[in-house]
């Protein structure tokens, strides 16, 4: 079995499966954020505050912040052209 | 007020006296730890415990009035900063005893709110003249243009000047809304402003900074104390640029300490005996060997260490030489490109900027953290479609200066620096020696820092993208995990000046 990895959430380490997921880690740090993350109560951003799918996958020391928000975040396709 | 400040770097007199002493740093980046660098010798230098009892030790030697200044980019660099946006980094540094602090363009790396955060978190004034609301026209509120410090009989101003660049240098969406003006004219009724408050002294803070490798020194910080004169400004503290500046420009001394904790400003504005004003600056050099480090700032540190030190000290490859970031092109950087060419199947050519290469790395095994502030910002690794005829146009931007000032994969680009700025680009061929075709599309790797327009790149904003999944971190771990160990990085230079 893989060595788990690290993920900080909210300036909180967690430790986590690797190819885990952003909800993955999300639930794993705090499980009435990730209930609001899968009901489109919160939202997940990198370090630089864009905005990530809850489905991509997390990797050692990614930097998340998780924030409780109905608004729809900056929408990736913008970089899909 | 104080007559005009003569300049000058006499022997110090029996009866001189100083009347203020200006400790200041730069380019801190979170450096909170100490570490050896490849011109330490072995031994280990700055970090926030050393750097702090450094400072105070300096400020106790002098029995004078003391004021202690940073040139800004503070917070951004490091795990153990980054991981708490710059928060584990303004609780060390309010253990300095800071007066005031140009906001840095890193600064804005986390946002403006996390940015709100950290100044209400910290302990000092942050000043920044130059940066406005691109709609109203007003300086934002989370800064201001300058502050009064006293100390003794003295009152001071001290004014902030960001990069004029910072558009340009901060991710689009950081620093949307706001806007950036250059040169005198941008801080001039700050200066005005402040000067109607009659102070013994005025100080510019800048987080632009300079090169002295070759006299006399030219940069941002230069071009400032060229459109002042030492009756508006008596001295500027420079940063950004991460060089040691000490020097006189218009009879305003211009100083900078380096950057990451490796080293501080000591600026002293002396009486001589026979009455006279003279400034004497030096830059020392932060060895953690020769002092004890501050317990206070140790304390805080304590309690980030746990939650970096399982992650910073892991093993990811083993490197055959030390790759430092010398002159325009160098194998680090290929090496760098090289991998983000390598993050995505079917990517033709990579481009990283210079810029974006944050240090050097050390011969032997390397840790994750040391990979961490090579690439500290989190950049997303994307792919761009591209013309080869676009491709040129981007080439010509990274030769704009005359030198490269990006790295590239896949790619041999020869150009020569005597033509003018976009016509220098003279041939471009792929690894395999065919060239690149003006019509046919190719695929590009290259940050999202870069696709979304960054250092002056407007032309791949308008371009097809899509995201690899991988950020620039990722990418290179995974690249260097594939190769014989140790790691021998391509030294061969890719961007090649046909001019004599």
């Amino acid at each position: 079995m893989s060595e788990s990895i690290a993920v900080f959430v909210n300036e909180k380490a967690v430790w986590v499966a690797p190819e885990s997921s952003v909800a993955d880690v999300v639930a794993a740090c705090d499980a009435a954020l990730a209930h609001a993350l899968a009901a489109g109560g919160a939202q997940v951003t990198d370090g630089r505050g864009i905005a990530l799918d809850p489905h991509a996958p997390v990797y050692s020391g990614a930097i998340l912040r998780v924030f409780l928000s109905t608004r729809r975040g900056r929408d990736e396709s913008d970089a899909q052209a | 007020m104080l007559p005009a400040v003569l300049l000058g770097f006499a022997l110090a007199g029996r009866a001189d006296s100083t009347l203020l002493r200006i400790l200041a740093i730069n380019d801190f980046h979170g450096a909170l730890e100490s570490r050896q660098y490849s011109w330490s010798g072995g031994r280990p230098v700055g970090g926030a415990a050393v750097l702090k009892a450094h400072l105070d030790s300096a400020a106790l030697a002098c029995r004078c009035a003391v004021l202690r200044l940073d040139g800004g980019d503070e917070l951004q660099g490091t795990l153990a900063s980054n991981l708490v946006y710059g928060r584990s980094t303004i609780e060390a540094l309010n253990h300095f005893g800071l007066d005031a602090a140009v906001v840095g363009n890193h600064e804005l790396d986390w946002g403006i709110d996390t940015l709100k955060a950290r100044i209400g978190e910290s302990r000092w004034k942050w000043i920044a003249a130059n940066v406005f609301d691109s709609l109203s026209g007003r300086r934002p509120d989370w800064a201001m243009p300058y502050t009064f410090l006293e100390r003794g009989e003295l009152r001071i101003a001290v004014v902030g000047y960001m990069a004029a660049r910072t558009k340009q240098m901060v991710g689009a969406t950081q620093a949307a809304g706001l806007v950036w003006r250059q040169g005198v004219g941008a801080i001039r009724d700050a200066l005005d402003a402040a000067r109607a408050e009659r102070p013994d002294l005025t100080i510019v803070v800048a987080h632009e900074g300079a090169y002295c490798d070759s006299l006399p020194c030219r940069g941002e910080a230069i071009d400032l104390a060229r459109g002042l004169d030492s009756t508006q400004v008596q001295l500027i503290i420079a940063g950004h640029t991460h060089t040691l500046v000490n020097t006189v420009v218009n009879g305003i001394p211009v100083v900078q300490a380096r950057s990451n904790g490796t080293a501080f400003s000591v600026i002293d504005l002396v009486r001589q005996d026979d009455g006279t004003r003279v400034w004497r600056a030096r830059v020392e050099t932060s060895w953690a060997d020769r002092v004890t480090p501050d317990s206070g700032v140790n304390a805080v540190l304590d309690r980030y260490r746990p939650m970096v030190d399982r992650l910073a000290r892991g093993r990811v490859a083993v490197l055959r030489d030390s790759l430092a970031r010398q002159g325009d092109q160098y194998p680090l950087g290929n090496l760098i490109a090289d991998a983000q060419r390598a993050a995505a199947a079917g990517t033709d050519f990579a481009l990283m900027n210079n810029g974006g290469i944050r240090r050097d790395l050390p011969a032997g095994q390397l840790t994750y953290s040391d990979l961490f502030e090579l690439h500290p910002f989190g950049n997303s690794i994307m792919r761009v479609w591209i013309t080869g005829e676009q491709l040129k146009v981007v080439m010509e931007r990274a030769v704009v200066s005359g030198r490269p000032s990006f790295h590239i994969s896949g790619l041999t680009v020869r150009y020569d620096s005597r033509k003018p700025s976009g016509s220098r680009v003279l041939q471009m061929r792929k690894t395999n020696g065919a060239l690149v075709q003006p019509r046919r599309t190719y695929v590009l790797a290259l940050g999202d820092f870069l696709q979304t327009g960054g250092e002056g790149l407007a032309l791949l904003r308008t371009l097809p993208a899509r995201r690899t999944g991988k950020t620039d971190l990722e990418a290179m771990i995974a690249y260097l995990g594939r190769l014989r160990q140790p790691v021998a990085a391509p030294p061969a230079r890719r961007f090649i000046d046909l001019a004599p």
